[in-house]
């Protein structure tokens, strides 16, 4: 019997100590059994290091960088690792034990799939979980080129929530690429399905973790995040034109009224922590992406709280903040796929 | 020994410029320095216009061309030629490089002069050298802009980081020196005002850079197909300076009295929101001078801002020659 393909878990790290133990557990316990895990810390002042030492064995490789280097270390865990497939694990999130498994599955049954996609609910800090319901109505393949709009209008998938054939990783360009890696995982699926198909599972595979400490809530407030948010889009939209995908740069306007929507959500989530200043500053910024959006409701809502011609709502607020996550979901999946019985793999 | 033996490649990143390589090239053969010490890298991104059969067309000493196929941003353009360039380093103990803009020109005494600075610095660990640029307007006039210091001077990566980001936001540099490290794609703007500070980050803000007042080349005004773009990597340039700072000093940055980096960019965005209104640009417009708040909410209380209100929200051009002198302020004919 042929060996089981290498996969390669890559997790960097920086103060997640509160949470890196279950990431760690949750990659050491996969059903399937050829795996390498590499963390690589960025300098963490916590002990990090220590939680993490215990778990050394055959499977996990503890690295650290000198000082802390950012998202420079997603290169660094490219070149130490070697897997026929990998996926990027953030600290904080852990995984179902089946993921690998049924991902690897798919990818070695269907060669042209260069990338599998699993289901999420997330934990909040308190560790109370938020379940959501799948994005899609069913597990499928698809070409790469039908999802590629999606990835423009919505967030589909967390790092912590694909797995990629390395193979194909590395012909987009891997990390060197254009897009910052803090958003290289909705540019990574959209280059991805450029040059390969893809692959969703609607199952559970993934718990990814939000709050007031993570790296997202921390980039929204320095407004690093929804700058590449619109970079992003911009870039995709080049991509597209250059490449001549109608179906992708059609819906332009479509993206940039998505974006507008989740900058209010931002703004109201500043709002909630009685930061005014940046919840204004997304009050501006959200006019250069939709024409109309000073007209609507909860801009207006949001605009007088913000001003402070109307006192702060709590509720209101939770409201709007709650509402972006339980988006309406369940998707049909792009046209011409193929469903997926997750029994017969 | 009074000189050193300096070796320096220069890197062109090209793309549709037939009209303009020719002054770029011409002002490179026209240094008063060792041509032999002279390398040229440069690289065409799928023209269409002929710009690489007119590469061919020069005399090939010392003249590295290469064609690239690659789907490239203009922000891509001068990592991918840095990416080759480290294959074709000359070597040595004085060897440096910079790069040019297809249409940039730097006057005849430019690199003889750079080579004496380096070798009156070589104690300094420098990482570049910044000199003033006259600015080639678009309808051929040539103007300056003040000086951003009196007198040559050493600017320490340690305390003065900050330093340029401070100063005029209309100003341009030439950049000299440099590394040719080689990441994240998006740090290495075509841009050399950019140059400095972003390098400061990355090099940890651990070396010096030597300012020189003397105008030493002419530059094309620059003006960008997606002028948002351009502010919105600066400011995230800007974020990522601040996080890196914290990282290794583990503090905030101080914040300036009246000027911070923030505010410098947010007039920056202003201003090209007045470049586009007059280039009757009115999305771009728009858009610069909406981001301008979301950058420095306190820009909104200037009377700048409120000039420009008027015209690109509200289309109403009395305040127009008022906006057109402010930004002229700091030019010199």
């Amino acid at each position: 019997m042929e060996k089981k393909p290498l996969v390669s878990i890559m997790i960097p790290n920086y103060n997640h100590s509160r949470y890196l133990e279950e990431c760690i557990k949750s990659a050491v316990n996969q059903t399937y059994d050829n795996v390498e895990i590499v963390l690589v810390d960025n300098s963490s002042e916590d002990n990090s290091i220590q939680l993490a030492a215990k778990y050394v064995g055959n499977k996990i490789r503890i690295c650290r960088n000198g000082y802390n280097i950012l998202n420079r270390s997603y290169c660094i865990l490219d070149k130490l690792t070697t897997g026929k497939y990998k996926m990027m694990l953030c600290a904080d999130d852990f995984i179902e034990p089946d993921f690998l498994e049924k991902a690897v599955a798919i990818m070695e049954k269907y060669p042209n799939v260069g990338y599998v996609h699993g289901e999420r609910d997330f934990v909040m800090e308190s560790g109370e979980f938020i379940e959501l319901e799948p994005f899609y109505n069913c597990s499928f393949l698809a070409s790469g080129r039908d999802t590629m709009p999606v990835y423009m209008v919505t967030t589909v998938a967390h790092p912590s929530q694909g797995i990629f054939r390395a193979e194909v990783f590395h012909k987009c360009g891997g990390y060197d690429l254009e897009v910052d890696h803090m958003n290289a995982d909705r540019m990574l699926w959209y280059y991805l399905s450029y040059e390969s198909d893809y692959a969703y599972i609607r199952k559970k595979a993934s718990n990814i973790r939000i709050g007031n400490q993570t790296e997202t809530f921390i980039t929204q407030a320095n407004f690093q995040h929804p700058i590449l948010c619109h970079l992003t889009i911009k870039e995709m939209i080049r991509f597209a034109k250059r490449h001549g995908l109608e179906m992708v740069y059609r819906r332009e306007k479509e993206a940039f009224e998505r974006l507008a929507k989740d900058f209010l959500n931002y703004a109201a989530g500043m709002l909630a922590v009685e930061d005014k200043v940046c919840a204004g500053r997304y009050l501006d910024y959200v006019r250069i992406l939709s024409d109309d959006i000073v007209e609507q409701e909860i801009y207006q809502q949001l605009f007088s709280m913000q001003q402070g011609m109307k006192a702060i709502n709590l509720e209101y607020l939770k409201k709007i903040t709650s509402s972006a996550l339980k988006k309406p979901r369940n998707y049909e999946p792009p046209h011409n796929y193929q469903k997926i019985d997750l029994e017969v793999l | 020994m009074e000189k050193a033996q300096v070796k320096v490649q220069i890197l062109i990143p090209l793309y549709n410029a037939v009209e303009l390589i020719d002054d770029t090239m011409q002002s490179i053969w026209n240094q008063n320095f060792d041509s032999n010490n002279i390398y040229i890298v440069a690289m065409d991104f799928g023209s269409t216009d002929g710009t690489y059969e007119k590469l061919l067309s020069y005399d090939s000493f010392h003249l590295g061309i290469y064609q690239c196929d690659k789907d490239i941003t203009p922000y891509c353009m001068v990592s991918e030629t840095a990416k080759i360039a480290r294959f074709t380093f000359p070597g040595g103990e004085f060897c440096y490089y910079m790069v040019l803009m297809p249409g940039d020109v730097i006057y005849p005494n430019y690199l003889s002069k750079m080579a004496q600075i380096m070798y009156r610095y070589r104690e300094y660990n420098v990482s570049v050298v910044m000199s003033e640029v006259d600015i080639k307007k678009e309808n051929g006039s040539v103007i300056h802009r003040a000086n951003l210091y009196e007198t040559e001077r050493v600017i320490d990566g340690k305390k003065e980081y900050m330093e340029y980001v401070l100063k005029g936001y209309q100003h341009n540099i030439l950049c000299f020196g440099g590394m040719l490290a080689v990441g994240n794609n998006r740090t290495y703007s075509e841009m050399n005002e950019r140059i400095w500070w972003n390098k400061s980050r990355i090099i940890n803000f651990e070396r010096n850079a030597i300012y020189i007042p003397e105008r030493l080349g002419c530059i094309k005004e620059r003006y960008y197909e997606d002028e948002l773009q351009e502010i919105l990597l600066r400011w995230e340039s800007l974020i990522l300076f601040r996080r890196s700072y914290e990282a290794k000093f583990g503090r905030k940055l101080e914040e300036g009295v009246l000027v911070t980096p923030e505010s410098n960019l947010a007039y920056y965005a202003v201003w090209r929101s007045f470049l586009m209104a007059e280039k009757e640009k009115a999305e771009q417009s728009k858009s610069c001078f909406l981001i301008a708040g979301a950058i420095y909410p306190d820009i909104k209380s200037a009377q700048i801002y409120k000039w420009m209100e008027k015209l690109v929200l509200l289309h109403d051009d009395n305040c127009y020659d008022l906006i057109k002198n402010f930004f002229l302020r700091d030019n010199r004919a």
